[in-house]
């Protein structure tokens, strides 16, 4: 069942861009393991990953393979390349990164895109946040005007 | 550009993102994404995301995120998480918690002078000493129902005695 060494895996973006990649590599997503898993084809596998563009997907891979290798470097060295992969992603891709990283089920990518979002979002006004993440203010001013007095304590 | 200003991009990138202006804007993060994400927020921050708008708002109202916040500001608190769990969804839940108990604990240490709101002066009243002896904090968690709204009180203590509790009222 296990696989001969170097097995590899094709995965297609949504825009039908083919990354051939190790099977260790692509397993770091549990989506990608399951799928693998459940369609016990031997050769050849070719796995659509949706909504993940092939930009993004490139991203996801080089993160996949650093940690697929993980063993082979200090704890240290890895919290290091992963703070310089996700201080290098601009705004947009660190969004779909952490769509991707959901969707294909990659924890560890998770919990770095959503601490990266967390602190870009630090100690910014609602209207920052809103600007920020293109989120239309759905409030009636009167809602608006009772939700800021419960959060008061933020705004005194 | 495709979405509001972003300080961290240079001047490059403003140059690329205008010929790209007819790119589909980004979707929006989903519910659970922003739950992942303000998980990892501190206390101001998820006051500020609950004005963003009604789904943000409908995000920070998961008790999880709440306890996430207190959790981090309290680790080691004296008594089993589940335990104390249970207590403070009982007594009105980790939002409430931090709110009235540990965020004006938090803001006396900071800057001494409290704000002068009267909603800040009721919550000064009732504001204990900032010791965090594990008796203490029970006497404290006790007194949060009384702070609560009319319909919590009701749904808390339906069918209790708050006599039970063994705390005098407070004075208003």
């Amino acid at each position: 069942m296990v696989g001969v060494k170097k097995k590899m895996v094709t995965l297609v973006s949504s825009d039908g861009v083919e990354f051939v990649v190790e099977k260790r590599v692509a397993e770091q997503s549990l989506f990608i393991k399951n799928a693998l898993n459940e369609g016990g084809v031997e050769e050849k596998v070719m796995i659509p990953i949706p909504k993940v563009t092939s930009d993004t997907l490139s991203s996801v891979l080089e993160y996949c393979e650093k940690h697929a290798s993980a063993t082979e470097f200090q704890e240290n060295e890895i919290e290091e390349w992963d703070k310089e992969y996700i201080e290098k992603a601009d705004l947009d891709l660190l969004y779909y990164l952490l769509q991707a990283s959901y969707s294909m089920s990659i924890m560890g990518l998770m919990e770095l895109g959503a601490k990266k979002v967390a602190s870009l979002i630090r100690g910014k006004s609602p209207q920052e946040i809103r600007e920020l993440f293109n989120i239309k203010n759905d409030f009636t001013p009167e809602q608006e005007e009772e939700i800021r007095r419960e959060m008061q304590w933020n705004y005194e | 550009m495709k979405r509001g200003s972003i300080e961290e991009m240079g001047e490059g990138s403003a140059k690329k993102a205008r010929i790209e202006e007819v790119e589909v804007p980004v979707p929006e993060l989903g519910d659970d994404l922003v739950f992942e994400v303000l998980k990892r927020a501190d206390a101001t921050t998820l006051a500020a995301a609950a004005c963003v708008s009604r789904r943000w708002r409908a995000v920070t109202e998961d008790e999880r995120i709440w306890e996430a916040v207190c959790t981090r500001q309290w680790a080691n608190f004296g008594c089993g998480n589940q335990q104390l769990r249970s207590v403070v969804l009982a007594l009105g839940g980790f939002r409430q918690l931090h709110s009235l108990y540990l965020l004006p604990l938090q803001k006396t240490q900071q800057h001494p002078a409290m704000p002068s709101s009267s909603a800040a002066a009721a919550r000064r009243a009732w504001m204990a000493p900032a010791r965090f002896g594990k008796d203490e904090g029970k006497t404290r968690l006790m007194r949060m129902p009384l702070h609560c709204d009319i319909d919590q009180w009701v749904t808390i203590f339906n069918g209790h005695d708050t006599s039970t509790f063994g705390v005098s009222s407070p004075k208003k």
